[in-house]
């Protein structure tokens, strides 16, 4: 099984080439202290606001510090915030969907009301409205923003367990006493992994908007750890006479979301069983 | 159909409930006591006030006394007074209210009108190179982060090019204005803020349509239609887009939320005079008052929005109107 | 005595399946005759579906598509030279179709009635609408539906199975075509109802003096109401004749498995028979003829070779096989 989706991988391009892109980031981010021309927080203020030169290749922020480095560390922030939520999103989302799923009756209604109560609120402002409680840093926004993306999720899982606890090896499993746990973990989720695979990639797209936004606002990441959302907001007040700064971070974080839209939807057409070549 | 109406509202209640429930528990969220963090920030109340408050808010009685007067307080609409300004909090609301309104209206007509075509049309003409290049904007309109996009048109519109305004509603001269000027100034105020809400909206909308429309063109009954000689017009205005845009009525509902959520940032960019704004602000300042109350009310409308969606839907699927 | 009105020589159809290529239909060549009804007979899988849709060129070119063959429809237009024009004209006009399952092929959104009114205003658009109306109430009642006023503002899952088949049996003949192709019209229906539509469907070529081509996996039915029959497998052409001679004395070893297996009064108490073996994967066909791996008069020449085709005239209809039994 998972042969054949191995192989439909290296037969997508998109995914092969979205993979490429994030795995070439993950390595800016884990290597930042090697690719990184300058300490990030260095700061010279005789060296304030200057434009993209060689010897800054994307120019210098308010407090002279080089922001090609500043971006290049902000590509840590993204990345781990994009993978923590997303996991503690999935982890909440996937069980709660097996379990309302599989169980139906009164524990499927009680998960399905609260999920319906909490996709009522604008994502955004609910992530607003707990930061704005809560100090503002970087765990607080990973643990918010996973908090608040697991209704999503739960709805998705739990209609594909839906679908597939009528087929006949669930039954079969049920009848000769597997229990319910490994039912749930061993039988059903393997079926599942597409959708899993799929909204995990696109999570984390998410989820990198989401930080730079918050850290945008003030309410995320603070300075001096370089996000590239709160490099934004230096941009924002220089906007007239440093583009630079306001210009940099966005592609970066454009292009690190467009890759994985682009992986996401790479693998939906894997993960697809309609896909017939 | 009645029913079904009925059923839906009845299911309301207890959304209801859980909403008033949510913003209650997220307002005692916060390690230490809510009075103590209000009024630390603010230094102008005194410990008169802050026994007032802590009457008020009833933070001297047990949970459960809190909560059904903070409920009985929601149905009145009574939010209390905001701490900036001592103003009514549902008075600020009132003003705000309309200008978030009539964005998201405009937002969602130039979302729906763009977005079915685009969709209907990729699909039709799949894997051209129609197909391909407006599934690539698709994709850079999911990936680019608004609030930046929002401030690079502010700039280039706004600053460089001088066409639009970049800050409010009105202009400062609009009392002055005949009425088509009021309106030119209006529209002129409306338009960047219009394009970034509808933005990443029109992405995703295009691209289900696409999807809902690719499954309708690949069913039984269109290859019958397509076998009873039926002109390519008619099979796809009357028996494909009737149904591909059936599921499209609900996905809109519940994109309400990401769309007057989505508000809070570039109402903030553009100093747009709307809900959004004000519930920044009220988050930046700590105004809890007015924190709950937007909440609270961008989950009832939303909470509308999505009912009267499910309403329409029933309406336009006869499997459901005629049970 | 024959009056070919639809001739179809050397007709290949591909099928697109995991990216390979399969052929679902090999070089069939058949005719139908005015005011007769033909039924294509196989197991399912072998082709005769695809036959059916490649008559009105409905092939979607995603899934496959028809690589050789001339459709000549009533002596004079190849049917798969047609443009997009002609084809519309020709389709649910002069040809018409009615598919296995009238559940997904009514539009759900649509009411009946519209469904109907359409095939007029498509075809015959100088009409009004309220003689169109009358005119396709009318066709209710004589396709045996009750309240037919009432039934024309219905939507499809109001009706219960035999109506709706019903429905599309009107579609089939409102414009009074001079082939209907009935694909398995009855197998998702009850056996009662089943009764009842093809006994319709033998009438109406009675009455309106239509040919239909009617395809089935069942074998008693082709009997029972056709006058000719072909038999196919595994996407070729098996035999080809007069329903007598077929049901009296078949040619083929396939048909006459086919027959040994039908449950009939004198078998009663017998235990069932059934043909070994099973329809082979499009993918890897045998060599040589397609059914030697089943046949019980396989001879060695059938591994290596493809069999040639044998006619013979009996009473004025020409039948064929294919086997090499006949040389």
């Amino acid at each position: 099984m998972i042969k054949i989706y191995i192989n439909r991988f290296f037969h997508n391009r998109l995914a092969i080439f979205s993979s490429i892109c994030i795995l070439i980031l993950i390595f800016i981010a884990i290597f930042s202290n090697i690719i990184s021309p300058y300490e990030p927080n260095r700061q010279n203020l005789v060296q304030r606001l200057l434009p993209p030169t060689k010897q800054f290749i994307m120019g210098t922020d308010d407090l002279g510090r080089d922001v090609f480095s500043r971006i290049i560390y902000g590509s840590r922030v993204s990345l781990t915030v994009g993978a923590v939520a997303v996991g503690i999103s999935m982890f909440i989302g996937i069980i709660l969907g097996l379990v309302s799923g599989y169980y139906g009756g009164i524990i499927d209604s009680i998960i399905m009301r609260l999920v319906d109560i909490m996709l009522c609120f604008p994502t955004f402002f609910l992530i607003l409205m707990v930061i704005a409680f809560l100090e503002p840093n970087i765990y607080n926004v990973m643990i918010v923003i996973g908090l608040t993306s697991w209704p999503g999720i739960t709805r998705l899982i739990r209609g594909e367990v839906l679908s597939i606890r009528e087929r006949d090896y669930i039954q079969l499993a049920k009848i000769s006493g597997i229990s319910d746990l490994r039912i749930m973990f061993v039988h059903i989720l393997p079926n599942v992994i597409g959708p899993i695979v799929v909204n995990t990639t696109l999570g984390i797209g998410s989820a990198i908007l989401a930080e730079s936004a918050l850290s945008f606002l003030g309410l995320g990441v603070q300075p001096p750890t370089p996000s590239w959302g709160n490099i934004l907001t230096t941009g924002k007040d220089y906007i007239h006479i440093a583009w630079w700064l306001s210009v940099f971070p966005g592609i970066m974080i454009f292009f690190t979301v467009l890759c994985f839209n682009l992986l996401g939807e790479g693998l939906r057409d894997i993960f697809d069983p309609r896909t017939s070549g | 159909m009645l029913s079904y109406i009925i059923r839906r509202l009845i299911y309301m209640i207890p959304l209801v409930l859980g909403i008033s429930i949510i913003t209650f528990f997220v307002l005692h969220l916060t390690p230490g006591k809510p009075i103590e963090l209000m009024t630390d920030m603010n230094m102008k109340i005194t410990s008169d006030a802050r026994q007032r408050l802590v009457q008020l808010y009833g933070l001297d009685k047990p949970w459960y006394i809190q909560y059904s007067r903070w409920l009985v307080r929601i149905i009145k609409f009574d939010f209390g007074n905001s701490f900036r300004d001592n103003r009514p909090v549902i008075k600020k609301i009132a003003e705000r209210l309309p200008a978030t309104l009539l964005l998201n209206f405009w937002s969602l007509l130039i979302i729906f009108c763009i977005s079915i075509p685009i969709g209907v049309y990729t699909a039709l003409k799949k894997d051209t190179l129609f197909d391909k290049s407006l599934t690539v904007l698709v994709f850079i309109g999911y990936s680019v982060p608004r609030f930046w996009l929002a401030i690079l048109l502010m700039v280039l519109f706004g600053i460089k090019l001088g066409w639009l305004p970049i800050s409010g509603l009105r202009s400062v001269n609009y009392d002055m204005l005949s009425l088509s000027g009021k309106i030119i100034d209006i529209i002129k105020h409306l338009i960047l803020p219009v394009i970034i809400s509808a933005f990443a909206g029109l992405a995703g909308l295009s691209r289900y349509v696409r999807n809902s429309m690719l499954d309708v063109l690949s069913t039984e009954y269109i290859k019958y239609a397509r076998a009873k000689g039926l002109p390519k017009r008619i099979i796809v205005y009357r028996h494909a887009l009737r149904n591909a845009l059936l599921p499209v009525v609900t996905i809109l509902g519940l994109s309400l939320p990401e769309l007057i959520g989505g508000s809070f940032i570039f109402e903030t960019i553009f100093a747009y005079p709307g809900m959004g704004r004000l519930g920044y602000e009220a988050i930046m300042s700590r105004d809890y008052p007015v924190i709950m109350a937007v909440g609270t009310i961008t989950a009832l409308l939303t909470l509308i929005g999505n009912l009267m969606a499910d309403i329409t839907y029933a309406y336009v699927d006869p499997r459901i109107r005629y049970k | 005595m024959d009056n070919k009105i639809l001739e179809i020589k050397n007709l290949t159809v591909e099928y697109y399946r995991n990216r390979k290529v399969i052929t679902a239909v090999n070089n069939i060549s058949f005719n139908v005759n005015e005011n007769e009804t033909l039924s294509i007979v196989g197991e399912s899988g072998c082709g005769k579906s695809t036959v059916a849709l490649s008559i009105l060129n409905l092939i979607n070119s995603n899934e496959g598509r028809i690589t050789t063959g001339e459709i000549i429809y009533n002596k004079k237009y190849d049917i798969l030279k047609m443009n997009k024009n002609q084809l519309q004209q020709l389709r649910g006009n002069e040809i018409t179709i009615i598919f296995q399952d009238p559940f997904s092929s009514l539009n759900p959104v649509l009411t009946v009635g519209t469904q109907l009114i359409e095939i007029l205003q498509s075809h015959y658009p100088e009409l009004n609408f309220s003689d169109m109306k009358e005119k396709v109430i009318n066709l209710l009642s004589h396709v045996q539906i009750n309240d037919p006023e009432r039934i024309f503002n219905s939507y499809p899952h109001q009706l219960s199975g035999g109506q709706r088949q019903r429905i599309c049996i009107a579609a089939g003949i409102i414009t009074n075509p001079r082939i209907l192709i009935a694909d398995e019209p009855t197998t998702a229906l009850d056996v009662t109802t089943a009764k009842d539509i093809i006994e319709l469907l033998s009438s109406l070529q009675n009455k309106l003096k239509l040919s239909i081509i009617f395809i089935t996996h069942n074998l008693y039915i082709a009997f029972k109401h056709s006058h000719r029959i072909i038999v196919m497998y595994a996407g070729e052409f098996v035999e080809e004749g007069a329903t007598d001679d077929i049901s009296k004395e078949p040619k083929h070893p396939y048909t006459q498995m086919l027959l040994k297996v039908l449950p009939t009064l004198d078998k009663k108490g017998k235990k069932l028979n059934f043909i070994p073996g099973q329809v082979p994967d499009m993918l890897s066909l045998p060599k040589g003829c397609r059914f030697h791996p089943r046949c019980d008069k396989v001879m060695d020449i059938c591994t290596k070779n493809i069999p040639t085709t044998y006619e013979y005239i009996r009473n004025g209809i020409k039948n064929k096989v294919k086997c090499f039994l006949y040389e």
